[in-house]
């Protein structure tokens, strides 16, 4: 560096004096003469000055973030975490059921789609059941039963858990309905004859339980001087099927 | 006085340039700066001592600034880089107040 050789000259003279320099020999001393070591001086200075300005005249790259507090940038990554977890775990679900439904379920969710046919098949008396259950026999030779005992009957034998039920010659289904008429009680608009038989599939000793409550059918049909005649029956069927509907 | 011009030519030019400044070298600008404010005020205070010297200002300044540089590359290998870079630019705010006092006294008697 040829700097060396002005150790005592470019206007830095050495420490002559230790007495506090006064403010216009400080000025005097700032003026100095353009000289290398001070054109070096200049160059760090100007370097200086560039990096300073670079520094906080950033061009403007999304101040949102260069200016958001940690503890805000903090809880904006854990939400994205989160989400993130929830629609990963969502993305995992929607994938086991893709594959679940792609590989081999058809077997089974055929067989599931079978035993639910069956089982609104006899609820809607599509089709014949057999079983054991309950026979009903009500001798009214003064007509004193009407629809509403009948229906009454109907009612307790579901709630008791009846799958299938005959009501005269007809198949109780979810939209039969009971009526009186000149011939007597009518289901479905045929009259059930007499004596009325009733037979229900279903758990025999539950169905008969359900008849002979205190103040139930049983009693109701008693009182109006019928009589009831109930019988349980380990194997019994019901042939009788309502249409399917062509809907 | 050529300091001074030197320091405005320099922000002139940052002004009008806008240089941009590498992802990697983001950490090291600020730390780089105190750095230089450390060696700018320190010779500040020796010209006023009347022992000012060209060759020790540029040394220091250069040596400054590659020195913290250094240290904080050398905190981000380390994985402590935001420690040791608060830690640098509390040691040279420390030193620059320490000048900043001294040149106080020796100017203002105060």
């Amino acid at each position: 560096m040829p700097d060396e050789d002005t150790p005592s000259g470019g206007g830095a003279p050495p420490a002559d004096t230790a007495a506090p320099a006064d403010v216009r020999d400080v000025w005097h001393r700032l003026a100095f003469q353009p000289s290398r070591p001070h054109l070096v001086i200049g160059l760090l200075f100007a370097v200086l000055g560039l990096l300073a300005t670079v520094a906080i005249v950033r061009p403007g790259t999304d101040d949102r973030w260069r200016t958001a507090r940690t503890e805000d940038l903090v809880q904006i990554l854990d939400d994205l975490t989160s989400r993130q977890q929830r629609l990963d775990a969502e993305a995992a679900r929607l994938t086991g059921l893709q594959r679940d439904l792609e590989a081999g379920s058809t077997v089974e969710a055929a067989a599931e789609a079978r035993r639910r046919l069956a089982a609104l098949q006899v609820l809607t008396g599509t089709t014949p059941v057999s079983g054991p259950g309950l026979s009903i026999v009500i001798s009214d030779p003064t007509r004193q039963v009407d629809a509403s005992v009948v229906l009454d009957a109907v009612q307790e034998l579901r709630d008791a858990g009846a799958e299938a039920i005959q009501v005269g010659p007809a198949r109780v289904v979810v939209d039969s309905w009971f009526g009186d008429s000149a011939d007597g009680v009518v289901v479905d608009g045929q009259p059930v004859g007499t004596p009325l038989r009733i037979q229900a599939i279903g758990d025999p000793s539950t169905l008969a339980t359900a008849m002979g409550i205190p103040g139930g059918v049983a009693d109701s049909v008693r009182t109006r001087g019928a009589v009831f005649a109930a019988s349980t029956d380990p194997s019994m069927t019901i042939s009788v099927t309502v249409p399917e509907s062509s809907e | 006085m050529i300091a001074v011009i030197g320091l405005l030519a320099g922000i002139a030019l940052g002004l009008l340039w806008h240089p941009v400044v590498p992802v990697w070298a983001e950490p090291y600008l600020p730390i780089a700066i105190v750095a230089a404010m450390d060696a700018v005020v320190g010779g500040i205070r020796a010209l006023i001592e009347r022992r000012f010297d060209e060759r020790i200002f540029v040394i220091s300044f250069l040596s400054n600034v590659l020195i913290a540089a250094f240290l904080v590359f050398l905190g981000d290998q380390l994985g402590v880089g935001a420690q040791i870079s608060t830690g640098v630019v509390v040691v040279l705010a420390m030193r620059i107040f320490a000048n900043a006092a001294a040149i106080r006294r020796l100017l203002f008697r105060a």
